[in-house]
């Protein structure tokens, strides 16, 4: 099964400046949960396109609602809820059409849940920009899909199907696979992509706050403005210690 | 009341001085964490990650974005960056979770219905075969 999010939303703020707070999003306010960004690859390609391949490592608190409803064996890097996972992210930008076209998903927990969020940031007043990058001028829009599928519960359903055919020969099915097969039935998948779905909402608001404040930045203070700002954000994500 | 909108604003200065951020770094001292941008998962990896950052930044809005970018003028500071975060990625395991990313890419959404369940299932296979 899979479950789709949709959304869109103008930044007023030039296509230039989007993609560049894009590339210079993390870190900010509202991401302390990201703990680090690489690069892992960029090219230009002979259409002129820059595209560039970045891995996320992000903090994760699991929902106590998924935590119950996932197999042991599953959860053994998880301690108290926490753990840590990756995210790969793809980006492609036409400077010339001005368009972005992104790409992130998990590259770990896919077998329990898998996202993926792809997003289209158009220019829209292309005749106000210009070379001096003015982010007073322009409008881009941004339209965000997300796309959860859970797997889980399609090899839960298809194993407790299996087992059910071969049960229904015995008189007495074991309590396990009677557990299993109603769990499936219950709809873990369906749950968990739930699950997954309204966390979602409000962290794309979160993420929309987040790239706000680093445009909000880059406007009153350039490019400057959007390093310092980075700067205090590190020093509360990477050391809370030292900072204080 | 600190918003503005009572003067315009000046356009935006999107220019890094040659420098670029180290010039600033070196102010501060060395109590503070000494990269500015996003750091790297392999904390070893941070100084020639920021190096490349402040390249790439530079080169991005100065030329990139102005049309003029037709070649990657960070690719040597890259192949450092590169060389570094290889061993990290492997470390971690990152290189197979991406290897599987590509994979999977090419894989049909339907294969996940697939039976023999050697590589998709994992962990699940112990868990539903006791």
């Amino acid at each position: 099964m899979v479950k789709f999010y949709e959304t869109s939303y103008d930044y007023s703020y030039s296509f230039p400046a989007v993609t560049l707070a894009y590339f210079l999003r993390y870190p900010n306010p509202y991401s302390t949960h990201v703990l680090s960004t690489d690069v892992i690859s960029r090219s230009i390609d002979e259409d002129g396109r820059l595209q560039t391949m970045r891995v996320h490592r992000k903090s994760s608190r699991l929902p106590s609602a998924v935590l119950k409803l996932l197999p042991k064996s599953v959860l053994g890097n998880v301690s108290g809820g926490r753990s840590e996972s990756f995210i790969l992210e793809t980006s492609t930008i036409d400077v010339k059409e001005g368009w972005m076209k992104t790409e992130s998903k998990n590259l770990d927990w896919t077998g329990i849940l898998s996202v993926v969020e792809r997003q289209e940031y158009r220019r829209q007043i292309a005749a106000d920009e210009d070379d001096d990058l003015n982010v007073e001028k322009g409008t881009t829009g941004v339209t965000t899909t997300v796309m959860f599928k859970s797997r889980l519960g399609d090899r839960l359903r298809a194993r407790a199907q299996r087992k059910g055919e071969a049960a229904a020969a015995d008189a007495e099915e074991e309590p396990k696979k009677s557990f299993l097969a109603s769990w499936s039935k219950s709809g873990i998948q369906r749950s968990i992509e739930a699950i997954a779905s309204r966390k979602t909402e409000s962290q794309m608001g979160h993420a929309k706050e987040g790239m706000t404040v680093v445009l909000e930045r880059m406007r009153r203070g350039g490019l400057v403005g959007v390093l310092e700002g980075m700067r205090q954000d590190r020093a509360l994500v990477y050391n809370p210690e030292s900072s204080a | 009341m600190s918003r503005p909108g009572v003067a315009p604003d000046p356009p935006i200065n999107l220019e890094v001085d040659d420098e670029g951020t180290h010039r600033e770094e070196r102010k501060t001292g060395g109590n503070r964490s000494e990269v500015t941008m996003s750091a790297s998962l392999a904390p070893e990896c941070n100084e020639v990650k920021e190096r490349y950052d402040s390249c790439f930044l530079k080169w991005y809005s100065e030329k990139y974005l102005r049309g003029k970018g037709t070649t990657d003028e960070c690719a040597n500071l890259f192949k450092d960056y590169k060389k570094c975060l290889t061993g990290a990625l492997k470390e971690r395991g990152i290189d197979k979770m991406l290897e599987e990313a590509r994979e999977d890419h090419k894989e049909n959404d339907a294969q996940h219905m697939r039976r023999g369940c050697k590589t998709l299932c994992g962990p699940f296979n112990s868990y539903m075969e006791d």
